[in-house]
């Protein structure tokens, strides 16, 4: 029981090895193992040996692809290999480009930065402001109209109580009155 | 047009995941040429089928899923089982300074050696472990690509090291004898 035990402790510690040298495990199982293997000759030669295979693993270069294989996968798709048409170029960029999602939403940041920038940093229009010699002037002016406005109605009013009034009106009213007076009620 | 550019775009990216992990697999460069091959022309072929953000986990797919067929049509398949050593003790003891002569840890593993052993690894945890330490694939993209649950991604990767260290110290006690 206490063999089964201690197998499954040293199998906790070797599966914390690896995941240690193969840069899977957290910064307290790192700081762990290390110091275990600083009083374990045992553990430390276990954990160089897993260090060295991991380092080899990581340190494998890839294989570059033949240049043949490319070619032949343009003819059998019947697609030219190489057109440089503007179109091909831009379009080959903006997939590029817009092929990482970060990109799109950075260009639209970008936008809508230089828009906000533009309305708050653009120059206020111009207040224009007047010297008090025009204030002067402009209030003579519309004193002047006023005047001018004033004098036309008191005129019509006249023209209105003298002419229209009395001598069109009135007049005819009166020798109504009197014709009305004379031959129907004879007085 | 618009294809074309994708297609060039998925090509140049990640021609040389395709064909590094397909030589893994295939174990030959002939055969790893061919599935590359194929996997572009499916590519092409499906262009408009498959979401483009996708494509890296859709081609990865198809690479491995062609590698099994031709392994598999050939009985190229390794099936051979992967025992967990229960003994611990031994293990620990094994890597002593008196008793491992062919200790790894003073030795430089060389390219074509760490190949080789990978090369021995049971397909099982050779693809997940090739996707994730050589190819830099997430645990979540290789459940996805391989079509296992993430706990056994994590597993079999964590089996194929414990494998790849044995592997590696049979050959230096081999080298040594």
């Amino acid at each position: 029981m206490q063999m089964r035990k201690s197998n499954r402790l040293d199998q906790n510690l070797i599966d914390n090895i690896i995941r240690v040298v193969y840069g899977d495990a957290g910064i307290f199982d790192w700081i762990y193992i290390h110091l275990k293997s600083a009083f374990d000759k045992e553990i430390k030669t276990l954990l160089m040996d897993y260090k060295n295979t991991a380092k080899a693993v990581h340190h494998l270069k890839q294989q570059d692809v033949p240049d043949y294989i490319i070619k032949n996968v343009n003819k059998r798709i019947d697609a030219t290999s190489v057109r440089k048409s503007i179109f091909t170029v831009i379009s080959h960029e903006l997939i590029s480009l817009f092929g990482k999602r970060a990109i799109p939403a950075t260009v639209i940041g970008f936008i809508i930065a230089f828009v906000i920038s533009f309305l708050l940093l653009r120059e206020p229009e111009p207040i224009y402001k007047y010297s008090e010699i025009e204030i002067e002037i402009a209030e003579q002016q519309l004193k002047h109209s006023l005047a001018i406005v004033g004098k036309a109605f008191q005129t019509a009013e006249k023209n209105f109580n003298e002419e229209i009034l009395n001598n069109q009106i009135n007049k005819n009213f009166n020798r109504g009155f009197y014709l009305v007076n004379n031959i129907l009620i004879g007085g | 047009m618009i294809s074309t550019a994708k297609f060039d775009f998925l090509v140049n990216h990640y021609k040389k995941k395709i064909f590094n992990y397909a030589i893994y697999m295939m174990k030959n460069q002939m055969d790893a040429e061919d599935v590359t091959q194929e996997v572009l022309i499916r590519t092409w072929q499906n262009i408009n089928n498959f979401n483009f953000y996708a494509a890296k986990g859709w081609m990865m797919r198809t690479t491995h899923n062609l590698c099994i067929d031709f392994l598999r049509r050939n009985n190229k398949m390794n099936y051979n089982e992967i025992h967990i050593e229960e003994d611990y003790h031994e293990e620990i003891a094994d890597t002593g300074i008196e008793s491992n002569p062919g200790k790894l840890a003073d030795k430089i593993i060389t390219d074509d050696e760490i190949k080789a052993a990978i090369d021995r690894l049971p397909e099982r945890i050779k693809s997940p472990f090739v996707l994730y330490e050589l190819q830099e694939f997430k645990y979540k993209e290789i459940s996805k690509i391989l079509d296992i649950p993430l706990n056994t991604v994590k597993v079999n990767i964590l089996r194929a090291r414990k494998q790849l260290q044995k592997e590696l110290k049979k050959y230096a006690n081999e080298k040594i004898k």
